[in-house]
């Protein structure tokens, strides 16, 4: 039989990819080298944090797994930046690994539609329809692929000068080689993981979970559980002592690899070597209740495994520490830039869908996101639907595809708040009302989960409207509620928005002005609404120049080099990337304003000619 | 398109006679003239395509030029859109503060070969000569590219780069933590930060304050005249000026003092400054002349370098010439009337890049050279340009000046620091302009060298 979507890969991209098709009704398999792959987290049993927060959330807005499963899941959860403004506030959970692989395997299995298997796919051709054939000598037909293997191609784990590949699939790559695809080589590493039991906490600082309402599903809220303290210690100058001594026995120092690593993931001989002098935080993360391993994050390393011991012999509470995992390097095969297009099907390769860590980027979250737009632009292409492209204003998502698509990597992608031009307005408070009926018109949202999304903004926008038109005087009991809570007194009658506006008003001071009480987690909506009004209106202004670019689009298949006045560098890079829009144009490297000026022109000549 | 908003630029610069027009296109092109044209009847009453007499006057009525204007209305026009042309022929400096006053009124500095591009746009050129419109662009822009690199080699260019490097700075350490909320940071110093932004915003004023107006054009380009002692470098600046304004003598060091004075060449002001001859060894008045002649020949626009042809170089002259080396200068081998000790081989072969002239300022010979020599240097090689990039950079300055004021004033109120960056992530973006650079990449470079993240 021909299926409508197969999925290569079982990791975080694999999973939502599966899912997401075969909720939007297509007949789908998921292929994956072993049960146990599925939902793994090779690294750090974490989620979340600044950036990759937002993208839990857009996820969630559009109809994955991944938020309810770690809501499900998790064994510690704390709110960061909650000191910084509501744009940045992000939640961040440890997993516990084997619970939150557990029931997304329960989630991908009892999936109607979706079938799971293991098999090591050797080959890819065709298309369409895509043939998929695995070790074991199966042979798949499907509409379309989405490749979703993760580090796994052409893999090698260096660690001194030991070297060795795990289960790989370098005849995948040369399969896509014989679909003329281009691939580079990229690096990451991981720390060593020990048994908790021989770690001495009483040295280190604890860091405890946070009792927290919300979740990162939108859905209901997050339940209460038993949470278990991460701690922190930090490396000594022993430490740098030891690392800098064996600096050359590291693989990544004695020239073994040659992918490039991504600088917010250094390993600790990189941390030693190039910020010299400085102690280095260590932080222990459980990997879950079952099992006594926890996960020392801080210490990616590529040093032999003696050194990883004597190593860890260096900092306060872990002298003891026995490693039942040793860290290492990987280094791994990942689609050259210029390929992917904005849906993430590969240009030219009609059905044939990239997504995840294969794509550059590195992390969960990113790879989930990812998993999910492929999972409904297959289904789109099934279906003969639109694809869906969420725009640089519209998600973190919309900026990591773009991203992806214009900028060439020249290290894995990790997503960053700094990347994100209208930050404000993206916020992962605000991620169900941008994307949820998007979710729900594509078929992933149902009705129920849309109207609860539509009351409670509902309720904050006639709030927002009450606190702009209901205004009070300076009169002697506003006064003194206002000297009370330590600010400033009215010099004349004011909005309850305009006093909302002062730094240090919360809603709370607001109710006793005649505010209408509301639920904490509305109020705290509405506070950020009113507060940075100023810096929205901004943003919305800077938004509107922003569309009026990307809403013109460019021929799929323009020939850029017959187009007279474009720069060299501009001609060549228009012809890999291919871009959508002239938006898309402009953000490409080398593309100037004089190269953007002859492209109208050259547009506006097309289109003439065409009509 | 694009298309809808109102443009204006220089269309032709003042030529020999010194008139030049300014061109203004799009909805709100008469409207705009209308408000700073001061004629018999309002602009928008005369006929179309009829020139009509008339001042320019500033908002406080103070009177710029005389000028003619024409309207062309839609779609009877280049571009097919409303178009306001000002001739004016008070040269340089006051073409200049008309555009200034159009693009105060609401116009936007047109983007190079942006009126052919709109006519093209509108339909009036067809399509077969789109070709030829996208050749337009490219050569209006590699033109103002060049200018563009020219400047920024400069001073402006030095000082743009310095303050974006602060407040690039600045953007990391607040960037960083936000994205690595977990990570041993050390808590952003509030004063320190609005320190910096105080005296970002102080050096970005200054740095507009030496462009308004246009410093050049209406101070006159500096000009300044160097040489040994007893070249003839007060002759020089009688001579051009026409009258007996420094003292000539055939003593040596004659001239201590700085003298200038402003001539016009083809409408174009140069400012002429005659210095003390260099040279060593002197007693302490005439070193101090000495220290005041180097510190005028640093800031000049343009070096004159006197040699006297009628004796060897000297060790001064040699000297001088390195100086004079990689920046925009003339050399002149005067008293050619005497018999020549210098060759101006010699001079060539150490200064191949400056323009070279033998004159005899005594008997008055290669004048007209000279000065057309110097409205090349200065004028000939795109003033018009030169004066389209400043009111580029002075625009991207006020920009960047004004969230640079933001970020300081939010810094203030106690505003979060991601509210903060976005005040200086417009600055940065502002300051590009000028330097052709944009934030995103610098600033994940600037994060990752200064702060050790990532577990
Ligand atoms: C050693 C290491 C360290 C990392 N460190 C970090 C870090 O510090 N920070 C961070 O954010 N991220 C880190 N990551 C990245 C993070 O783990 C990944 O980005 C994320 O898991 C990628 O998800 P994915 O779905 O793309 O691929 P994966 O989770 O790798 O899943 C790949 C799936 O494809 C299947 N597969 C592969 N080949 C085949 C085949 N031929 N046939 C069938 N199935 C196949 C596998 O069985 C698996 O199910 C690290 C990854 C590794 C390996
Ligand atoms: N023969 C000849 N004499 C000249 C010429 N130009 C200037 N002189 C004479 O050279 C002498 C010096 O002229 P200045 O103009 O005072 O020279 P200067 O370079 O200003 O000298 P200081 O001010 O002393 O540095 C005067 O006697 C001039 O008349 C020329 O072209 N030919
Ligand atoms: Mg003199």
């Amino acid at each position: 039989m021909v299926y409508d979507v197969i999925v290569i890969g079982g990791g975080h991209a694999g999973c939502e990819g599966a899912l997401a098709a075969s909720r939007l009704g297509c007949r789908t398999l998921m292929l994956t080298i072993k049960y146990e792959d599925i939902a793994l987290m090779p690294c750090n049993p974490s989620l979340g944090g600044p950036g990759k927060g937002q993208l839990i959330r857009e996820l969630d807005a559009l109809g994955g797994e991944m938020a309810r499963n770690i809501d499900q899941e998790y064994m510690q959860m704390r709110l960061l930046n909650r000191g910084k403004g509501p744009a940045v506030r992000a939640l961040r959970a440890q997993a516990d690994l084997a619970g939150y692989q557990r029931r997304m395997r329960r989630v991908v299995r009892s999936q109607a539609d979706l079938e799971v298997a293991e098999g090591k796919v050797t080959d890819l051709y065709g298309g369409p329809p895509w043939i998929v054939e695995t070790a074991d000598g199966a042979r798949y037909e499907g509409r379309c692929v989405i490749v979703a293997t993760g580090t796994h191609l052409r893999a090698e784990i260096h660690r001194g000068d030991e070297r060795f590949a795990p289960e790989g699939s370098s005849d995948l790559t040369t399969a896509l080689e014989r679909l003329g695809l281009r691939t580079i080589r990229l690096k990451t590493g991981t720390s060593p993981r020990v048994d908790g039991r021989t770690i001495d906490y009483s040295k280190m600082q604890i860091q405890p979970g946070e009792d927290l309402r919300e979740g990162f599903s939108f859905d209901g809220e997050l339940p209460r559980k038993r949470q278990a303290p991460c701690y922190l210690t930090y490396t000594t100058e022993a430490t740098e002592a030891l690392v800098l001594e064996n600096l050359n026995r590291a693989s990544l120092f004695s020239g073994a690899i040659v992918g490039v690593g991504p600088r917010y993931c250094p390993s600790i001989e990189i941390k030693m070597h190039r910020f010299a002098g400085r102690r280095q935080q260590v932080f222990i993360e459980p990997l879950g209740w079952q099992t006594p391993t926890v996960y020392l994050a801080g210490v990616s390393t590529s040093l032999p495994r003696e050194i990883q011991e004597k190593l860890l012999a260096t900092i306060p509470g872990l002298e003891k520490a026995r490693i039942t995992a040793f860290g290492y390097a990987i280094e791994y095969d990942s689609l050259e830039w210029g390929q992917l297009g904005s849906t993430l099907q590969i240009k030219d390769r009609d059905g044939l869908f990239f997504a995840g860590q294969i794509n550059g980027t590195s992390g969960y979250e990113e790879a989930a996101v990812q998993g999910l737009i492929a999972g409904i632009n297959a289904a789109a292409k099934v279906k003969g639907e639109e694809p869906l492209i969420l725009g640089r204003d519209e998600a973190y998502i919309g900026v990591l595809i773009d991203d992806l698509v214009t900028k060439e990597l020249d290290e894995p992608y990790r997503m960053l708040t700094a990347r994100v031009e209208y930050r404000l307005s993206l916020r992962q408070d605000n991620a169900d009302w941008r994307l949820m009926e998007v979710g729900h018109r594509r078929g992933l949202i149902d009705g129920e989960r849309l109207a609860r999304m539509q009351r409670r903004w509902e309720m904050v926008w006639a709030a927002k409207e009450h606190l702009e038109e209901a205004a009070v005087s300076p009169r002697q009991e506003v006064q003194e509620i206002l000297t009370a809570a330590g600010t400033s007194p009215l010099a004349e009658p004011a909005t309850l928005a305009e006093i909302l506006r002062r730094q240090d008003v919360d809603y709370g001071l607001i109710v006793k002005l005649g505010g209408r009480p509301l639920p904490p987690e509305i109020a705290a909506l509405v506070e950020v609404e009113v507060k940075y009004a100023g810096y929205l209106a901004k943003e919305k202004k800077a938004v509107e120049r922003f569309r009026r670019l990307e809403g013109m689009m460019l021929p799929e298949n323009w020939d850029y080099a017959s187009i007279t006045g474009l720069s060299q560098e501009a001609k060549e890079k228009l012809s890999r990337a291919r871009p959508r829009s002239l938006g898309q144009a402009a953000r490409i490297g080398g593309v100037s304003p004089a190269d953007m000026s002859v492209l109208m022109v050259a547009l506006h000549r097309e289109r003439g000619m065409k009509s | 398109m694009g298309v809808g908003d109102t443009i204006a630029a220089v269309a032709t610069p003042p030529g020999e006679g010194g008139i030049g027009i300014i061109r203004v296109s799009g909805p709100d092109s008469i409207q705009i003239v209308e408000r700073i044209f001061h004629g018999k009847k309002p602009l928008s009453q005369g006929r179309n395509r009829e020139m009509q007499y008339g001042l320019i006057k500033d908002g406080e009525g103070q009177a710029i030029d005389e000028v003619l204007a024409v309207v062309m209305g839609a779609p009877r026009s280049y571009t097919r859109e409303d178009v306001v042309e000002i001739h004016c022929h008070g040269g340089m400096a006051p073409l200049r503060r008309i555009l200034e006053l159009v693009l105060a009124g609401g116009a936007r500095l047109a983007e190079p070969g942006e009126f052919t591009k709109r006519a093209f746009l509108n339909g009036r050129l067809d399509l077969s000569q789109a070709e030829a419109v996208m050749d337009v662009i490219r050569a209006h822009s590699d033109r103002g590219l060049q200018l563009a690199i020219d400047q920024l080699r400069g001073t402006l260019g030095r000082r743009v780069t310095a303050l974006r490097g602060d407040l690039l700075g600045v953007l990391a350490e607040l960037e960083a933590r936000l994205d690595f909320p977990e990570e041993d940071i050390p808590l952003a110093d509030r004063e320190r930060t609005a320190r910096i932004l105080k005296e970002c915003a102080a050096r970005i004023a200054d740095l507009l304050a030496g462009f308004k107006g246009g410093r050049a054009l209406r101070e006159g380009v500096r000009t300044v005249i160097v040489g040994r002692p007893n070249v003839g470098k007060s002759t020089l600046l009688n001579t051009l000026l026409g009258e007996d304004r420094a003292i000539v003598t055939s003593i040596p060091g004659t001239t201590r003092d700085v003298i200038e004075e402003v001539i016009l060449i083809a409408g174009v002001p140069v400012r002429l400054v005659d210095t003390a001859g260099i040279r060593q060894g002197l007693d302490e008045a005439e070193r101090l002349g000495v220290e005041r002649s180097r510190q005028q020949a640093a800031r000049a626009d343009l070096i004159l370098l006197v040699i006297d042809g009628s004796v060897p170089l000297e060790e001064e002259d040699w000297l001088l010439m390195g100086e004079a080396a990689g920046r925009e200068a003339i050399v002149l081998i005067n008293k050619g009337d005497l018999p020549q000790r210098t060759l101006p081989e010699d001079v060539k072969a150490h200064l191949p890049c400056a323009p070279l002239l033998k004159v005899s300022l005594k008997e008055g010979w290669g004048l007209d050279e000279l000065k057309k020599t110097i409205y090349d240097q200065v004028v000939g090689q795109g003033l018009e340009g030169v004066m389209v990039a400043n009111l580029r950079h002075a625009k991207a300055l006020e920009e960047a000046l004004a969230a640079v004021k933001g970020a300081a004033e939010a810094l203030d109120r106690g505003l979060s620091d991601e509210l903060i960056c976005v005040d200086v992530r417009a600055a940065l973006t502002a300051l590009g302009k000028i330097t052709g650079e944009s934030v995103d990449g610098d600033l994940l470079d600037e994060i990752f060298s200064r702060f050790c993240l990532g577990k």
